[in-house]
């Protein structure tokens, strides 16, 4: 299944993306010449640590236009714009990076074990688990199994 | 010669078999696993083997990269999905030898070739690694400077279908390497006042994250949650009938380690080459190609697996990484204290002897396991991503935090994947991100530094451009660039269209 949308130089990605790389490199180039000569530490161009950074920035811009150019390319392309219509989870992606958040937050708080059988239970009931045991059996098993192997046997600092 | 008969010595030492066996059965289950790839096992490696030596963590990182491209093969095979981006060729003879109850046979033919042809890029990396390093003690600060930046320039052309999407990613990277304390003057830049940052964006959480996480993200998105898998029956299969198609194989090995050797062709590139080229020798395959011959099976095997050799050659005596992977590996060799580069064979020998002793057993692992093993891993390739990736998430966060130990990086690595993730979705690679990163300040002070000298010649230009070596990477730079840019593309296109007509 497809949707066929109008075009327009609004909707288009190579678009969207080249305003967003154009303003991020003309932000860039602007920092960079503020903390070039008003900075007291640098000193002439050839030493200066903004002169790549400035050339970086330079370039992008160069690229932000080579992306307007694929845009209006793409506009004059008399076939119709095609966007997948299969079902994308960005719910699910936004509770992920929550969730993860959230346990980057807990771990200092409550510490390793406890934050990792929260956040593993959590995530394991979102993608679908719904057996209770089966719940707590892999977050608590998955937990101990990598306490066990990286924090005991390879000796690797846990959060 | 030398470098092949010491790296053999090391199938002496049993703690470096065992590391190597590990990371071997390790890379056997990613390279699986499709949501699972050696890039992204490759970078957790980096955090937890930081407290190992050199040589343990070489070992695995060894076993898991050469099985784990290999068993890419196995869910191209049982799946028809490629475990990893090498695999997709074997997806188009492979499956449907599968779905015609010969998925065992797909199966030896991949694991014998896959064999040949990482033995093959090793035997090569062996061989050139010395001449390659002696031109390379040739260069200058310029040279560096040029050579990193054609890297960016061909990645960025051959991993996305945009050029400019391609060049964008190596932007950002490069960006995200000038963060930091500045390495010339010693003051900070880029850090917008946040002082974690002072020490640079680390690359291991940055690599974890765009990896990783993003995939992990990636898949939640899609909704791909469960998959099934054909199932394996044992049939008898003669060596004698498999090893008919040894002599082509070596032709195919020759392309993958040349294509391995170029920056950002890879795998992919070199699997396609092999297989257009087997189409046109094979006059009489065993089957239609593209119904379950398994000459296109030997052709991408051999290919993609002799990229592993040919990715380490410039890797090792450049320190440009030739792909994704060996870009992670780059970072391992910096947080292991060791500097890639012309000098390397000279000052870290038994380190290159370790490698290609690593990559050597990783290859006998490679046979066992493809011979053994794969057949009974059906099931666990099928294993439900509804555990699978909380878990990964979880290994993100250990492999992260473990390298600096602070939960900053826990944050940066979530921000790195959540880039990816987006990057991802609206067409970008992150293989050019991933290499500027990883050589965004090699290329800084060796641009400063040409700078620097060529300011106090008489001819600026001259000095920085005059050199033979610096006027061929120049030139290879440039035509690079002016051959992908759209523009170009479009009208050679037409050209080739109207010659057509």
């Amino acid at each position: 299944m497809e949707n066929r949308k109008k075009k327009t130089l609004l909707r288009n990605g190579s678009f969207q993306e080249s305003l967003v790389v154009g303003i991020c490199s003309i932000g860039l180039l602007i920092y960079s010449l503020y903390h070039h000569y008003f900075d007291r530490n640098t000193s002439e161009w050839k030493m200066s640590p903004y002169l790549f950074p400035t050339l970086i920035s330079v370039f992008g811009f160069l690229l932000a236009i080579s992306l307007l150019a694929d845009a209006l390319h793409e506009l004059r392309d008399t076939r119709e714009a095609e966007t997948d219509a299969k079902a994308k989870n960005l719910p699910g992606v936004l509770v992920l990076v929550g969730a993860s958040v959230l346990y980057d937050i807990l771990l200092p708080v409550i510490h390793f074990i406890p934050a990792t059988v929260l956040y593993l239970l959590g995530l394991f009931l979102y993608l679908g688990e719904r057996k209770w045991w089966k719940l707590a059996l892999l977050s608590v098993l998955t937990t101990l199994v990598v306490y066990a192997l990286f924090g005991l046997g390879l000796h690797v600092r846990l959060p | 010669m030398d470098a092949i008969l010491h790296s053999l010595t090391y199938f002496l030492d049993v703690r470096f078999v065992l590391l190597c066996g590990l990371g071997s059965v390790a890379g056997l289950f990613v390279g699986a696993i499709p949501g699972l790839s050696v890039s992204m096992a490759t970078a957790l490696l980096v955090s937890i083997t930081y407290t190992w030596s050199a040589g343990d963590a070489m070992a695995t990182v060894m076993g898991v990269y050469v099985v784990g491209v290999f068993s890419g093969a196995l869910s191209a095979i049982l799946l028809n999905i490629p475990g990893a981006p090498s695999s997709v060729v074997t997806t188009l003879d492979g499956y449907p030898l599968a779905k015609r109850g010969e998925a065992f046979r797909a199966l030896k033919y991949a694991t014998v070739y896959s064999f040949v042809g990482s033995v093959f890029g090793l035997v090569a990396l062996a061989l050139l690694a010395k001449p390659i390093a002696a031109i390379a003690l040739k260069f200058q600060p310029m040279d560096y400077f040029l050579l990193a930046l054609f890297g960016l320039a061909t990645v960025g052309g051959l991993t996305t279908k945009s050029f400019s999407k391609g060049l964008v990613s190596a932007v950002l990277g490069l960006f995200f390497a000038m963060i930091g304390m500045d390495s010339v003057l010693g003051t900070p830049r880029l850090t917008f006042g946040i002082r974690n940052l002072n020490a640079g964006v680390s690359t291991v959480p940055a690599l974890v994250g765009l990896f990783g996480f993003a995939e992990v993200l990636s898949v939640v998105f899609d909704g791909q949650i469960d998959i099934t898998t054909n199932s394996i029956t044992r049939q008898v299969v003669k060596m004698k009938e498999i090893l008919k198609h040894f002599w082509l194989s070596l032709y195919y090995s020759l392309i993958g380690t040349l294509v391995g050797a170029l920056p950002g062709a890879g795998g992919p590139v070199a699997a396609f080459l092999a297989y257009s080229q087997a189409k046109n020798i094979v006059k009489k395959p065993s089957r239609p190609f593209g119904e379950g011959a398994v000459e296109g099976i030997v052709a991408s095997e051999s290919a993609n697996n002799a990229c592993i050799g040919g990715a380490l050659i410039p890797m090792l005596t450049l320190a440009v990484p030739g792909d994704a992977v060996t870009a992670i590996i780059l970072s391992v060799f910096y947080v292991h204290g060791l500097q890639p580069g012309p000098m390397f064979l000279t000052t870290s020998a038994e380190s290159f002897y370790a490698i290609l002793g690593g990559g050597f057993i990783g290859c006998v692992f490679l046979l066992l396991l493809g011979l053994l093993a794969a057949p009974h891993l059906s099931r666990v390739i099928n294993v439900p991503k509804t555990v699978l990736m909380p878990i990964v998430s979880l290994l993100c966060v250990i492999g992260a935090y473990a390298c600096n130990n602070r939960l900053f990086d826990v944050g940066l690595m979530f921000f790195f994947g959540l880039l990816g993730f987006l990057l991802r979705r609206r067409g970008y690679s992150v293989a050019p991100m991933t290499l500027a990163l990883v050589l965004g300040g090699m290329m800084d002070s060796n641009f400063r530094r040409a700078i620097s000298l060529a300011v106090t010649e008489d001819n600026m230009l001259l000095a920085m451009f005059g050199r033979p070596i610096t006027m061929i990477l120049l030139v290879l730079t440039v035509v690079s660039i002016i051959t992908n840019i759209p523009a170009v593309k479009r009208l050679r296109k037409g050209e080739n269209a109207a010659e057509a007509k």
